[in-house]
Protein backbone atom coordinates (compact mmCIF):
# COMPACT_ATOMS: atom_id res chain seq x y z
CA UNK A 1 0.00 0.00 0.00
CA UNK A 2 2.56 2.61 1.33
CA UNK A 3 6.22 2.23 0.43
CA UNK A 4 8.62 4.36 1.66
CA UNK A 5 12.29 4.71 0.00
CA UNK A 6 15.59 5.78 1.22
CA UNK A 7 13.85 9.15 2.67
CA UNK A 8 16.03 12.27 3.69
CA UNK A 9 14.72 15.52 5.60
CA UNK A 10 17.33 17.74 7.12
CA UNK A 11 16.02 21.06 8.98
CA UNK A 12 19.39 23.13 9.31
CA UNK A 13 21.29 20.64 11.02
CA UNK A 14 18.89 17.95 12.07
CA UNK A 15 18.34 14.58 10.42
CA UNK A 16 14.37 14.58 10.85
CA UNK A 17 13.98 11.71 8.58
CA UNK A 18 17.64 9.56 7.76
CA UNK A 19 17.30 7.29 5.08
CA UNK A 20 14.43 6.25 6.11
CA UNK A 21 12.94 2.92 4.35
CA UNK A 22 9.74 0.46 5.42
CA UNK A 23 6.49 -0.55 4.10
CA UNK A 24 3.06 -0.93 4.90
CA UNK A 25 0.57 -3.65 3.54
CA UNK A 26 -2.67 -2.93 2.49
CA UNK A 27 -5.26 -3.22 5.40
CA UNK A 28 -2.55 -3.15 8.35
CA UNK A 29 -2.61 -0.94 11.26
CA UNK A 30 1.18 -0.12 11.19
CA UNK A 31 2.54 2.51 14.56
CA UNK A 32 5.34 4.68 14.20
CA UNK A 33 7.07 5.19 17.67
CA UNK A 34 9.71 6.79 18.77
CA UNK A 35 10.56 9.39 21.34
CA UNK A 36 9.52 13.22 21.32
CA UNK A 37 11.79 15.13 17.65
CA UNK A 38 12.40 11.37 16.74
CA UNK A 39 10.69 12.36 13.72
CA UNK A 40 7.43 11.18 13.44
CA UNK A 41 5.16 13.95 12.90
CA UNK A 42 8.07 14.83 9.98
CA UNK A 43 7.54 11.63 8.08
CA UNK A 44 4.01 12.40 8.27
CA UNK A 45 4.23 15.65 6.20
CA UNK A 46 6.21 14.23 3.61
CA UNK A 47 4.09 11.09 2.64
CA UNK A 48 1.16 13.99 2.74
CA UNK A 49 3.27 16.25 0.56
CA UNK A 50 3.69 19.26 2.98
CA UNK A 51 7.10 19.14 3.81
CA UNK A 52 9.11 17.85 0.74
CA UNK A 53 11.51 15.26 1.32
CA UNK A 54 15.33 16.19 0.29
CA UNK A 55 15.80 12.74 -1.11
CA UNK A 56 13.97 8.98 -1.78
CA UNK A 57 10.42 8.58 -2.82
CA UNK A 58 7.40 8.07 -1.41
CA UNK A 59 5.12 4.83 -3.70
CA UNK A 60 1.47 4.83 -2.48
CA UNK A 61 -0.84 2.54 -3.81
CA UNK A 62 1.33 1.83 -6.88
CA UNK A 63 1.86 5.56 -7.94
CA UNK A 64 5.00 7.08 -7.01
CA UNK A 65 3.71 10.15 -5.03
CA UNK A 66 6.71 11.84 -4.08
CA UNK A 67 6.30 15.33 -6.32
CA UNK A 68 2.59 15.16 -6.27
CA UNK A 69 0.70 18.37 -4.34
CA UNK A 70 -1.09 18.03 -1.28
CA UNK A 71 -4.89 18.15 -2.51
CA UNK A 72 -3.74 15.48 -5.43
CA UNK A 73 -2.45 12.74 -2.79
CA UNK A 74 -5.56 13.65 -0.86
CA UNK A 75 -7.72 12.38 -4.31
CA UNK A 76 -5.13 9.32 -3.99
CA UNK A 77 -7.01 8.04 -0.93
CA UNK A 78 -4.17 9.49 1.37
CA UNK A 79 -6.10 11.43 4.46
CA UNK A 80 -4.23 12.51 7.79
CA UNK A 81 -5.35 13.74 11.16
CA UNK A 82 -2.79 16.53 12.79
CA UNK A 83 -1.56 16.31 16.07
CA UNK A 84 -2.19 19.77 16.68
CA UNK A 85 -5.83 20.04 16.08
CA UNK A 86 -6.46 21.90 12.35
CA UNK A 87 -9.95 22.11 11.82
CA UNK A 88 -12.21 25.18 10.56
CA UNK A 89 -12.66 26.51 14.27
CA UNK A 90 -15.37 29.30 13.23
CA UNK A 91 -17.65 27.16 11.33
CA UNK A 92 -19.95 24.16 12.63
CA UNK A 93 -18.95 20.61 13.36
CA UNK A 94 -21.14 19.79 10.79
CA UNK A 95 -19.98 22.07 8.24
CA UNK A 96 -16.29 20.77 8.73
CA UNK A 97 -17.13 17.47 8.01
CA UNK A 98 -19.57 18.38 5.05
CA UNK A 99 -16.40 20.39 3.55
CA UNK A 100 -14.51 17.18 3.31
CA UNK A 101 -17.35 15.25 1.70
CA UNK A 102 -17.45 18.42 -1.12
CA UNK A 103 -13.66 17.76 -1.33
CA UNK A 104 -14.21 14.40 -3.22
CA UNK A 105 -17.84 15.01 -4.50
CA UNK A 106 -16.36 16.62 -7.61
CA UNK A 107 -15.29 20.12 -8.64
CA UNK A 108 -16.59 23.33 -6.34
CA UNK A 109 -17.62 25.24 -9.18
CA UNK A 110 -21.05 25.18 -8.04
CA UNK A 111 -22.32 28.72 -7.61
CA UNK A 112 -26.17 28.90 -7.09
CA UNK A 113 -27.23 26.38 -5.16
CA UNK A 114 -27.04 26.61 -1.25
CA UNK A 115 -24.56 23.76 -0.36
CA UNK A 116 -26.00 23.97 3.72
CA UNK A 117 -28.99 21.87 2.38
CA UNK A 118 -27.33 19.46 -0.25
CA UNK A 119 -28.24 16.38 1.31
CA UNK A 120 -25.53 14.64 -0.75
CA UNK A 121 -23.21 15.98 1.43
CA UNK A 122 -24.61 16.63 4.33
CA UNK A 123 -26.39 13.31 5.05
CA UNK A 124 -22.57 11.50 4.49
CA UNK A 125 -21.35 14.07 6.57
CA UNK A 126 -23.50 13.29 9.63
CA UNK A 127 -22.71 9.89 9.18
CA UNK A 128 -18.86 10.34 9.80
CA UNK A 129 -20.10 12.47 12.82
CA UNK A 130 -22.04 9.12 14.04
CA UNK A 131 -18.82 6.72 13.36
CA UNK A 132 -16.85 9.21 15.87
CA UNK A 133 -19.66 9.91 18.42
CA UNK A 134 -20.02 13.62 17.54
CA UNK A 135 -23.30 13.83 15.87
CA UNK A 136 -24.71 15.33 19.34
CA UNK A 137 -22.41 18.91 18.71
CA UNK A 138 -23.12 19.19 14.60
CA UNK A 139 -24.60 22.36 14.81
CA UNK A 140 -22.10 23.70 17.61
CA UNK A 141 -19.05 25.95 16.08
CA UNK A 142 -16.45 23.71 16.05
CA UNK A 143 -14.19 26.08 18.08
CA UNK A 144 -16.43 25.51 21.22
CA UNK A 145 -15.58 22.17 21.15
CA UNK A 146 -13.57 20.21 23.95
CA UNK A 147 -9.89 18.60 23.66
CA UNK A 148 -11.22 15.16 23.03
CA UNK A 149 -13.75 16.19 20.88
CA UNK A 150 -11.71 18.28 18.35
CA UNK A 151 -9.31 14.65 17.92
CA UNK A 152 -13.15 13.14 17.40
CA UNK A 153 -13.81 16.09 14.81
CA UNK A 154 -10.26 15.46 12.88
CA UNK A 155 -10.71 11.73 12.17
CA UNK A 156 -14.32 12.57 11.26
CA UNK A 157 -12.66 15.22 8.52
CA UNK A 158 -10.46 12.43 7.41
CA UNK A 159 -12.64 9.73 7.35
CA UNK A 160 -14.84 12.07 5.15
CA UNK A 161 -12.59 12.30 2.39
CA UNK A 162 -13.36 8.36 1.99
CA UNK A 163 -9.50 7.33 1.96
CA UNK A 164 -7.89 4.16 1.13
CA UNK A 165 -5.14 5.23 3.96
CA UNK A 166 -5.02 7.05 7.33
CA UNK A 167 -2.51 9.08 9.12
CA UNK A 168 -3.06 9.41 12.07
CA UNK A 169 -0.68 11.84 14.53
CA UNK A 170 -1.03 10.76 17.86
CA UNK A 171 -4.89 10.68 17.76
CA UNK A 172 -4.92 10.68 21.73
CA UNK A 173 -2.65 13.41 22.56
CA UNK A 174 -3.88 15.14 25.45
CA UNK A 175 -6.96 13.40 26.22
CA UNK A 176 -8.24 12.03 29.45
CA UNK A 177 -8.75 8.26 30.01
CA UNK A 178 -12.05 8.26 29.22
CA UNK A 179 -11.68 10.05 25.88
CA UNK A 180 -8.85 7.49 24.79
CA UNK A 181 -10.91 4.87 25.28
CA UNK A 182 -13.38 5.76 23.21
CA UNK A 183 -10.89 6.86 20.66
CA UNK A 184 -9.50 3.18 20.84
CA UNK A 185 -12.67 1.46 19.91
CA UNK A 186 -12.94 4.08 16.98
CA UNK A 187 -9.35 2.75 15.56
CA UNK A 188 -10.18 -0.45 16.32
CA UNK A 189 -13.96 -0.22 14.31
CA UNK A 190 -11.46 1.25 11.47
CA UNK A 191 -9.10 -1.03 12.09
CA UNK A 192 -8.61 -3.91 8.71
CA UNK A 193 -11.41 -1.42 7.07
CA UNK A 194 -8.20 0.91 5.78
CA UNK A 195 -4.86 0.51 5.84
CA UNK A 196 -3.43 2.99 8.74
CA UNK A 197 0.10 4.41 10.02
CA UNK A 198 -0.64 5.41 13.65
CA UNK A 199 1.82 7.48 15.35
CA UNK A 200 1.07 7.66 19.04
CA UNK A 201 2.91 7.37 22.43
CA UNK A 202 0.54 5.17 24.48
CA UNK A 203 2.65 1.95 24.97
CA UNK A 204 -0.63 -0.14 25.59
CA UNK A 205 -2.51 1.20 22.48
CA UNK A 206 0.59 0.52 20.03
CA UNK A 207 1.00 -3.10 21.21
CA UNK A 208 -2.77 -3.84 21.28
CA UNK A 209 -3.56 -2.58 17.84
CA UNK A 210 -0.73 -2.51 15.60
CA UNK A 211 -0.09 -5.34 13.25
CA UNK A 212 3.74 -3.69 12.56
CA UNK A 213 5.75 -1.09 14.48
CA UNK A 214 8.27 1.03 12.81
CA UNK A 215 10.49 2.10 15.75
CA UNK A 216 12.18 5.71 14.76
CA UNK A 217 15.14 7.06 16.94
CA UNK A 218 16.83 10.37 15.76
CA UNK A 219 15.11 9.98 12.09
CA UNK A 220 16.20 6.56 11.94
CA UNK A 221 14.29 3.70 11.40
CA UNK A 222 16.13 1.20 13.86
CA UNK A 223 13.60 -1.88 13.12
CA UNK A 224 10.24 -3.15 11.79
CA UNK A 225 8.75 -5.36 12.89
CA UNK A 226 5.53 -7.56 14.90
CA UNK A 227 4.89 -6.23 18.29
CA UNK A 228 6.01 -9.29 19.62
CA UNK A 229 9.12 -9.09 18.22
CA UNK A 230 9.49 -5.50 18.87
CA UNK A 231 9.27 -6.38 22.47
CA UNK A 232 11.95 -8.80 22.49
CA UNK A 233 14.51 -6.21 19.72
CA UNK A 234 17.57 -5.17 22.40
CA UNK A 235 18.52 -2.49 20.53
CA UNK A 236 14.59 -1.09 20.36
CA UNK A 237 14.81 -1.75 24.04
CA UNK A 238 17.73 -0.10 24.73
CA UNK A 239 17.40 2.97 22.34
CA UNK A 240 13.95 3.40 23.32
CA UNK A 241 11.74 1.50 25.12
CA UNK A 242 13.69 1.73 28.12
CA UNK A 243 14.25 5.19 28.66
CA UNK A 244 10.40 5.19 27.71
CA UNK A 245 9.75 2.95 30.82
CA UNK A 246 11.77 4.82 33.08
CA UNK A 247 10.12 8.68 32.22
CA UNK A 248 6.97 6.41 32.59
CA UNK A 249 8.17 5.14 36.08
CA UNK B 1 -39.10 36.43 9.78
CA UNK B 2 -37.58 36.83 13.17
CA UNK B 3 -37.91 40.96 13.71
CA UNK B 4 -34.32 41.33 15.12
CA UNK B 5 -33.12 45.03 15.71
CA UNK B 6 -30.39 44.47 12.77
CA UNK B 7 -32.99 42.91 10.42
CA UNK B 8 -34.70 45.91 10.69
CA UNK B 9 -32.26 48.24 10.61
CA UNK B 10 -31.07 46.46 7.40
CA UNK B 11 -34.62 46.62 5.87
CA UNK B 12 -35.29 50.05 6.93
CA UNK B 13 -31.91 51.22 5.30
CA UNK B 14 -32.87 49.10 2.29
CA UNK B 15 -35.75 50.10 1.89
CA UNK B 16 -34.80 53.93 2.42
CA UNK B 17 -32.13 53.79 0.01
CA UNK B 18 -34.93 52.76 -2.50
CA UNK B 19 -37.27 55.56 -1.49
CA UNK B 20 -34.39 58.19 -1.90
CA UNK B 21 -35.18 59.99 -5.45
CA UNK B 22 -38.74 60.32 -3.89
CA UNK B 23 -37.82 61.44 -0.98
CA UNK B 24 -35.46 63.62 -2.57
CA UNK B 25 -38.11 65.38 -5.04
CA UNK B 26 -40.31 65.38 -2.40
CA UNK B 27 -38.37 68.50 -0.46
CA UNK B 28 -36.92 69.52 -3.69
CA UNK B 29 -33.63 68.47 -3.00
CA UNK B 30 -31.95 66.79 -5.96
CA UNK B 31 -28.84 66.48 -4.97
CA UNK B 32 -29.57 63.98 -2.60
CA UNK B 33 -30.07 61.97 -5.36
CA UNK B 34 -26.94 62.37 -6.53
CA UNK B 35 -25.28 62.20 -3.12
CA UNK B 36 -26.85 58.81 -2.22
CA UNK B 37 -26.26 57.68 -6.07
CA UNK B 38 -22.40 57.56 -5.12
CA UNK B 39 -23.29 55.56 -2.12
CA UNK B 40 -24.62 53.24 -4.26
CA UNK B 41 -22.23 52.56 -6.46
CA UNK B 42 -19.00 52.59 -3.85
CA UNK B 43 -21.44 50.34 -2.18
CA UNK B 44 -21.52 47.84 -5.16
CA UNK B 45 -17.28 47.79 -5.17
CA UNK B 46 -17.39 47.29 -1.60
CA UNK B 47 -19.73 44.42 -2.07
CA UNK B 48 -17.65 42.70 -4.32
CA UNK B 49 -14.48 43.27 -2.66
CA UNK B 50 -16.37 41.87 0.15
CA UNK B 51 -16.51 38.57 -1.52
CA UNK B 52 -12.79 37.82 -1.59
CA UNK B 53 -11.65 39.97 1.47
CA UNK B 54 -14.47 39.56 4.00
CA UNK B 55 -15.12 35.78 2.91
CA UNK B 56 -11.79 34.84 0.90
CA UNK B 57 -9.00 36.72 3.25
CA UNK B 58 -7.73 37.94 0.18
CA UNK B 59 -6.61 41.46 1.26
CA UNK B 60 -6.30 43.27 -2.55
CA UNK B 61 -5.46 46.74 -1.80
CA UNK B 62 -5.89 47.33 -5.51
CA UNK B 63 -9.97 46.62 -6.24
CA UNK B 64 -10.09 50.84 -7.05
CA UNK B 65 -8.61 49.50 -10.59
CA UNK B 66 -11.71 47.62 -12.22
CA UNK B 67 -13.74 50.88 -10.94
CA UNK B 68 -11.21 53.04 -13.26
CA UNK B 69 -11.34 50.00 -16.00
CA UNK B 70 -15.30 50.40 -16.01
CA UNK B 71 -14.64 54.37 -15.99
CA UNK B 72 -12.64 54.50 -18.87
CA UNK B 73 -14.47 52.27 -21.03
CA UNK B 74 -17.33 54.70 -20.37
CA UNK B 75 -15.29 57.81 -20.91
CA UNK B 76 -13.25 56.09 -23.64
CA UNK B 77 -16.39 54.62 -25.62
CA UNK B 78 -18.20 58.10 -25.38
CA UNK B 79 -15.72 60.14 -26.30
CA UNK B 80 -15.52 58.33 -29.56
CA UNK B 81 -19.29 58.10 -29.65
CA UNK B 82 -19.70 61.75 -30.08
CA UNK B 83 -16.50 62.99 -32.04
CA UNK B 84 -15.86 60.17 -34.35
CA UNK B 85 -19.80 60.11 -34.56
CA UNK B 86 -19.27 56.36 -33.89
CA UNK B 87 -22.22 55.26 -32.58
CA UNK B 88 -22.18 52.01 -30.80
CA UNK B 89 -19.21 53.27 -28.15
CA UNK B 90 -22.04 55.01 -26.53
CA UNK B 91 -23.90 52.26 -26.00
CA UNK B 92 -24.39 51.38 -21.87
CA UNK B 93 -24.77 47.28 -22.63
CA UNK B 94 -21.53 47.47 -24.76
CA UNK B 95 -19.80 49.30 -22.09
CA UNK B 96 -20.94 46.70 -19.28
CA UNK B 97 -20.07 43.79 -21.59
CA UNK B 98 -16.34 45.78 -22.28
CA UNK B 99 -15.88 46.49 -18.25
CA UNK B 100 -16.52 42.75 -17.65
CA UNK B 101 -14.77 41.15 -19.90
CA UNK B 102 -11.76 43.56 -19.46
CA UNK B 103 -11.89 43.30 -15.67
CA UNK B 104 -12.11 40.06 -16.06
CA UNK B 105 -8.94 39.83 -18.01
CA UNK B 106 -7.23 41.99 -15.71
CA UNK B 107 -8.41 40.31 -12.31
CA UNK B 108 -7.00 36.80 -14.13
CA UNK B 109 -3.81 38.16 -14.14
CA UNK B 110 -3.86 40.04 -11.17
CA UNK B 111 -4.96 36.98 -9.24
CA UNK B 112 -2.56 34.54 -11.04
CA UNK B 113 0.25 36.46 -10.16
CA UNK B 114 -0.55 37.75 -6.52
CA UNK B 115 -2.51 35.11 -5.46
CA UNK B 116 0.48 32.53 -5.41
CA UNK B 117 1.98 34.86 -2.04
CA UNK B 118 0.57 36.03 0.78
CA UNK B 119 0.03 38.36 3.73
CA UNK B 120 1.46 42.12 3.03
CA UNK B 121 3.42 40.29 -0.09
CA UNK B 122 -0.03 40.32 -1.41
CA UNK B 123 -1.05 43.56 -0.43
CA UNK B 124 1.76 44.90 -2.25
CA UNK B 125 1.69 42.88 -5.34
CA UNK B 126 -2.65 44.07 -5.87
CA UNK B 127 -1.25 47.56 -5.01
CA UNK B 128 1.70 48.06 -7.42
CA UNK B 129 -0.74 46.66 -9.73
CA UNK B 130 -3.29 49.26 -8.91
CA UNK B 131 -0.86 51.69 -9.25
CA UNK B 132 0.80 50.35 -12.69
CA UNK B 133 -2.64 51.10 -14.08
CA UNK B 134 -2.96 53.92 -12.63
CA UNK B 135 -0.08 55.53 -14.15
CA UNK B 136 -1.11 53.98 -17.04
CA UNK B 137 -4.24 56.03 -17.41
CA UNK B 138 -2.06 59.01 -15.99
CA UNK B 139 0.41 58.96 -18.78
CA UNK B 140 -2.15 58.45 -21.12
CA UNK B 141 -2.40 62.07 -23.47
CA UNK B 142 -4.65 60.73 -25.84
CA UNK B 143 -7.03 60.07 -23.24
CA UNK B 144 -7.26 62.96 -20.98
CA UNK B 145 -4.08 61.91 -19.09
CA UNK B 146 -3.46 63.67 -15.40
CA UNK B 147 -6.57 65.82 -16.59
CA UNK B 148 -8.76 62.80 -17.13
CA UNK B 149 -12.20 62.89 -19.44
CA UNK B 150 -15.22 64.94 -19.52
CA UNK B 151 -18.65 62.67 -20.84
CA UNK B 152 -20.37 64.80 -23.14
CA UNK B 153 -23.20 61.99 -22.67
CA UNK B 154 -24.27 59.38 -20.75
CA UNK B 155 -24.31 56.03 -21.66
CA UNK B 156 -27.07 54.86 -24.02
CA UNK B 157 -29.36 51.97 -23.15
CA UNK B 158 -31.15 51.71 -26.73
CA UNK B 159 -34.33 54.03 -25.21
CA UNK B 160 -34.62 51.25 -23.35
CA UNK B 161 -34.86 53.07 -20.06
CA UNK B 162 -32.39 57.49 -20.24
CA UNK B 163 -30.10 57.21 -17.27
CA UNK B 164 -29.62 61.36 -18.39
CA UNK B 165 -32.57 61.17 -15.68
CA UNK B 166 -30.32 61.10 -12.47
CA UNK B 167 -33.41 59.67 -11.09
CA UNK B 168 -33.41 56.99 -13.50
CA UNK B 169 -29.83 56.28 -13.05
CA UNK B 170 -29.84 56.22 -9.44
CA UNK B 171 -32.87 53.37 -9.94
CA UNK B 172 -30.22 51.80 -12.37
CA UNK B 173 -27.46 51.71 -9.71
CA UNK B 174 -30.02 50.53 -6.82
CA UNK B 175 -30.68 47.81 -8.80
CA UNK B 176 -27.03 46.55 -9.80
CA UNK B 177 -26.81 46.71 -5.89
CA UNK B 178 -29.58 44.49 -4.93
CA UNK B 179 -28.68 41.84 -8.21
CA UNK B 180 -24.75 42.21 -6.66
CA UNK B 181 -26.07 41.49 -3.17
CA UNK B 182 -28.36 39.10 -4.25
CA UNK B 183 -25.38 36.95 -6.46
CA UNK B 184 -23.30 37.69 -3.60
CA UNK B 185 -25.52 35.92 -1.24
CA UNK B 186 -26.07 32.83 -3.76
CA UNK B 187 -22.42 32.23 -3.99
CA UNK B 188 -21.27 33.15 -0.63
CA UNK B 189 -23.68 29.47 0.43
CA UNK B 190 -23.01 27.49 -3.14
CA UNK B 191 -20.50 25.25 -2.55
CA UNK B 192 -18.23 27.68 -4.22
CA UNK B 193 -18.54 29.97 -1.45
CA UNK B 194 -18.15 27.19 1.56
CA UNK B 195 -14.63 26.44 -0.11
CA UNK B 196 -13.58 30.14 -0.09
CA UNK B 197 -14.88 30.74 2.96
CA UNK B 198 -12.73 27.43 3.96
CA UNK B 199 -9.63 28.69 2.65
CA UNK B 200 -9.82 31.92 4.55
CA UNK B 201 -10.37 30.25 7.54
CA UNK B 202 -7.85 27.15 7.12
CA UNK B 203 -6.01 27.24 3.45
CA UNK B 204 -3.69 24.17 5.31
CA UNK B 205 -6.66 22.15 6.02
CA UNK B 206 -8.46 22.75 2.73
CA UNK B 207 -5.57 21.36 0.40
CA UNK B 208 -5.05 18.17 3.20
CA UNK B 209 -8.31 17.27 2.97
CA UNK B 210 -7.84 18.15 -1.35
CA UNK B 211 -8.95 21.15 -2.08
CA UNK B 212 -6.93 22.64 -5.03
CA UNK B 213 -7.87 26.06 -3.63
CA UNK B 214 -5.30 28.64 -5.60
CA UNK B 215 -8.51 27.64 -8.70
CA UNK B 216 -11.16 28.61 -6.72
CA UNK B 217 -9.01 31.86 -4.96
CA UNK B 218 -8.52 33.16 -8.90
CA UNK B 219 -12.19 32.61 -9.98
CA UNK B 220 -13.58 34.27 -6.56
CA UNK B 221 -10.85 37.24 -7.12
CA UNK B 222 -12.46 37.33 -10.99
CA UNK B 223 -16.36 37.30 -10.25
CA UNK B 224 -15.41 40.26 -7.50
CA UNK B 225 -13.01 42.24 -10.43
CA UNK B 226 -16.19 42.16 -12.80
CA UNK B 227 -18.59 43.47 -10.74
CA UNK B 228 -16.41 46.69 -9.39
CA UNK B 229 -16.14 47.01 -12.95
CA UNK B 230 -19.99 47.46 -13.45
CA UNK B 231 -19.74 50.48 -10.62
CA UNK B 232 -17.09 51.75 -12.92
CA UNK B 233 -19.52 52.35 -15.42
CA UNK B 234 -22.07 53.60 -13.08
CA UNK B 235 -19.15 55.17 -11.32
CA UNK B 236 -18.45 57.42 -14.72
CA UNK B 237 -21.96 57.42 -15.92
CA UNK B 238 -22.59 59.48 -12.50
CA UNK B 239 -20.26 61.79 -12.03
CA UNK B 240 -19.79 62.36 -15.78
CA UNK B 241 -15.94 62.50 -15.59
CA UNK B 242 -13.74 60.05 -15.42
CA UNK B 243 -9.80 60.80 -14.55
CA UNK B 244 -6.91 58.27 -13.09
CA UNK B 245 -7.98 59.18 -9.52
CA UNK B 246 -10.75 56.56 -9.54
CA UNK B 247 -8.24 53.85 -9.32
CA UNK B 248 -6.03 55.57 -7.45
CA UNK B 249 -4.48 53.77 -3.46
CA UNK B 250 -6.43 56.01 -1.82
CA UNK B 251 -9.73 54.51 -3.55
CA UNK B 252 -8.85 51.17 -2.91
CA UNK B 253 -8.28 51.97 0.97
CA UNK B 254 -11.69 53.80 0.70
CA UNK B 255 -13.29 50.68 -0.18
CA UNK B 256 -11.27 48.55 2.51
CA UNK B 257 -12.31 51.37 5.31
CA UNK B 258 -16.13 51.09 3.91
CA UNK B 259 -15.61 47.06 4.12
CA UNK B 260 -13.98 47.36 7.97
CA UNK B 261 -16.83 49.97 8.88
CA UNK B 262 -19.49 48.13 8.05
CA UNK B 263 -18.91 45.00 8.96
CA UNK B 264 -16.17 42.52 7.00
CA UNK B 265 -17.87 38.98 5.78
CA UNK B 266 -21.21 40.15 6.26
CA UNK B 267 -23.61 40.45 3.33
CA UNK B 268 -25.04 43.83 3.79
CA UNK B 269 -21.66 44.98 6.20
CA UNK B 270 -20.22 46.86 2.93
CA UNK B 271 -23.23 48.62 1.83
CA UNK B 272 -23.92 50.30 5.42
CA UNK B 273 -20.08 50.89 5.61
CA UNK B 274 -19.88 52.68 2.42
CA UNK B 275 -23.12 54.87 3.12
CA UNK B 276 -21.56 55.25 6.84
CA UNK B 277 -18.43 56.16 5.31
CA UNK B 278 -20.06 58.75 2.58
CA UNK B 279 -22.25 60.40 5.12
CA UNK B 280 -19.38 60.86 7.58
CA UNK B 281 -17.09 62.77 4.58
CA UNK B 282 -19.85 65.21 4.00
CA UNK B 283 -20.32 65.57 7.42
CA UNK B 284 -16.77 65.94 9.14
CA UNK B 285 -15.82 67.68 5.89
CA UNK B 286 -18.66 70.14 6.20
CA UNK B 287 -17.00 70.67 10.07
CA UNK B 288 -13.39 70.94 9.11
CA UNK B 289 -11.12 70.85 5.92
CA UNK B 290 -9.03 67.98 7.90
CA UNK B 291 -11.81 65.60 7.98
CA UNK B 292 -9.29 62.57 7.89
CA UNK B 293 -8.19 63.78 11.39
CA UNK B 294 -11.14 63.35 13.35
CA UNK B 295 -12.21 60.24 10.79
CA UNK B 296 -9.00 58.11 11.29
CA UNK B 297 -9.40 58.17 15.06
CA UNK B 298 -12.81 57.70 14.72
CA UNK B 299 -11.80 54.59 12.32
CA UNK B 300 -9.23 53.11 14.95
CA UNK B 301 -12.02 53.23 18.13
CA UNK B 302 -13.78 51.00 15.55
CA UNK B 303 -11.80 48.34 14.79
CA UNK B 304 -10.50 48.53 18.10
CA UNK B 305 -13.87 48.32 20.24
CA UNK B 306 -16.15 46.93 17.62
CA UNK B 307 -13.96 43.99 15.81
CA UNK B 308 -17.29 43.71 13.41
CA UNK B 309 -17.83 46.96 12.64
CA UNK B 310 -21.24 48.79 12.70
CA UNK B 311 -22.86 45.31 11.64
CA UNK B 312 -20.84 43.88 14.63
CA UNK B 313 -22.60 46.87 16.68
CA UNK B 314 -25.97 45.20 15.38
CA UNK B 315 -25.66 41.51 16.26
CA UNK B 316 -24.19 42.84 19.63
CA UNK B 317 -27.93 44.95 20.11
CA UNK B 318 -29.79 41.70 18.67
CA UNK B 319 -28.33 39.83 21.52
CA UNK B 320 -29.77 42.01 24.33
CA UNK B 321 -32.92 42.43 22.49
CA UNK B 322 -33.24 38.95 22.75
CA UNK B 323 -32.77 38.28 25.82
CA UNK B 324 -34.82 41.63 26.88
CA UNK B 325 -37.82 39.91 24.94
CA UNK B 326 -37.03 36.61 26.66
CA UNK B 327 -37.29 38.24 30.01
CA UNK B 328 -40.56 39.97 29.01
CA UNK B 329 -42.06 36.51 28.32
CA UNK B 330 -41.40 34.81 31.47
N1 LIG C 1 9.75 23.09 10.19
C1 LIG C 1 10.83 22.70 10.91
N2 LIG C 1 11.96 23.45 10.93
C2 LIG C 1 13.04 23.07 11.62
N3 LIG C 1 13.10 21.96 12.35
C3 LIG C 1 12.03 21.16 12.40
C4 LIG C 1 10.83 21.49 11.69
N4 LIG C 1 9.90 20.53 11.90
C5 LIG C 1 10.50 19.65 12.71
N5 LIG C 1 11.77 20.02 13.01
C6 LIG C 1 12.71 19.25 13.84
O1 LIG C 1 12.78 17.94 13.31
C7 LIG C 1 12.81 16.99 14.35
C8 LIG C 1 11.65 16.05 14.21
O2 LIG C 1 10.44 16.74 14.51
P1 LIG C 1 9.02 16.03 14.48
O3 LIG C 1 8.01 17.08 14.76
O4 LIG C 1 8.87 15.28 13.23
O5 LIG C 1 9.12 15.03 15.70
P2 LIG C 1 8.01 14.08 16.30
O6 LIG C 1 8.57 12.73 16.28
O7 LIG C 1 6.72 14.28 15.63
O8 LIG C 1 7.94 14.62 17.79
P3 LIG C 1 6.72 14.67 18.81
O9 LIG C 1 6.62 13.31 19.42
O10 LIG C 1 7.12 15.68 19.79
O11 LIG C 1 5.51 15.05 18.04
C9 LIG C 1 12.81 17.78 15.66
O12 LIG C 1 14.16 17.91 16.08
C10 LIG C 1 12.24 19.10 15.28
O13 LIG C 1 12.76 20.12 16.09
MG1 LIG D 1 4.88 15.00 16.16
Amino acid sequence: MLRINKLVKSFGGILATDNLTFKVEPGELHAVIGPNGAGKTTLIEQITGEIEPDSGSIIFDGNDISEVPVHLRSAYGLARSFQITNIFMDMTVWDNVALAVQAHAGHSFHFWKNASKEQILREPAFEYLQQVGLEKRADDVAGNLSHGEHRQLEIAMALATRPKMLLLDEPMAGMGPEESKAMVEILQGLKRKLTILLVEHDMDVVFSLADKITVLVYGQGIATDTPEAIRQNPEVRTAYLGEEETVHA
Amino acid sequence: MNWSPRTAFITLLMIGLGAVPLIADGIDEPFYTVMFSRMLILSIGAVSLNLILGYGGMVSFGHAVYLGIGSYMVGIGTIHAIEDGIEWMGNGFIHFAVSIVFSALVGFVIGAISLRTRGVYFIMITLAFSQMFYFVAVGNEKYGGDDGLSLYMRSDFNGLFDISNDNTLYYLNFVILLASLYVSHRIINSRFGMMIRGAKSNEQRMASIGFPVFRYRLTAFVIAGTICGMAGVLSANQTEFVNPSVMHWTRSGDLIIMIVLGGLGTLFGPVIGAVAFLFLEEFLSGITEYWQLIFGPMLVLVVIFARGGIDGMLVLLDGWWNRYSLKNKA
